[in-house]
């Protein structure tokens, strides 16, 4: 078996590198994503409910009694916040993509001008 | 070449997403199990009522007596890290629209997972050719 050209090693190398950054910006937007459901599953229940209702929210192990409405405050911020975030790794994810594939398009001819040399 | 890199690339895609359904299934299975344990439990707190001593785990295997001060009402979580006071009746009504909404979502999963399965099936013959011949290659 031929060994590949340092140079190749190197675009395979990036181009490695990059599928590992995409697959992780992936990762991390699903479970933002998930987050994002959560919080707004919460919202829909604490709409529900009527203002007197006792709400509990945690803090590490212990569960405080808050207000309702604050409490629905704090999770609208959370999940703009969250849908911001999301945006933003989803923009990343699209760059990373045009990377790779100008990547591979890179690797494709170096390949071939490897292989037109052999021939 | 470029056919046979696009059959593999496309029976790898589609096993690790047979993977992650069946990982989905696994934790859904077991959630919804967890809530109908739940249910039943809170059927029995009125049974229990406030004088009978009742053990509360606090890890470890470890237990201590207690009394249940309130059988009409419990706490439920709603995600999200908030809780919130209800009624046994309307924290049991909570709890049947998660696993409703659970065993739904279980469905979805499952026909998705036999998809991508008689997916992977139709590409195994082809994949399997490919290997062959790479094996006749040396």
């Amino acid at each position: 078996m031929e060994q590949i050209p340092p140079n190749l090693q190197h675009q395979l190398a990036q181009f490695q590198g990059l599928q590992q950054q995409l697959q992780t910006t992936t990762n991390q937007r699903v479970q933002l994503e998930l987050q994002m459901k959560e919080v707004e599953r919460a919202l829909e229940e604490l709409g529900k409910l009527e203002d007197e209702a006792e709400v509990y929210k945690s803090i590490g192990a212990l569960l405080v009694k808050g207000d309702k409405n604050k409490i629905q405050e704090e999770l609208s911020d959370k999940k703009e916040t969250l849908a911001l975030r999301v945006k933003t790794l989803k923009k990343q994810e699209e760059k990373l993509q045009t990377r790779l594939k100008e990547m591979q398009a890179k690797i494709q001819e170096t390949l071939k001008g490897y292989q037109q040399r052999a021939g | 070449m470029e056919e046979t890199e696009r059959i593999l690339e496309e029976y790898e895609l589609y096993r690790a997403q047979a993977e992650v359904y069946r990982q989905n299934l696994d934790l859904l299975n077991a959630n919804i199990l967890d809530l109908m344990v739940v249910k039943e439990s809170l059927d029995q707190i009125k049974e229990i009522g406030t004088d009978n001593e009742v053990l509360v785990p606090i890890g470890g295997g470890t237990l201590v007596k207690a009394k249940i001060i309130d059988t009409e009402k419990v706490i439920v979580g709603l995600g999200a890290d908030v809780s919130v006071k209800k009624t046994i009746s309307d924290a049991k009504g909570y709890l049947e629209n998660r696993i409703s909404w659970m065993e739904k979502t279980r469905n979805e999963t499952t026909e998705r997972l036999q998809y991508i399965l008689s997916k992977l099936e139709e590409i195994t013959p082809k994949v399997q050719q490919i290997l062959a011949q790479a094996q006749e290659r040396g």
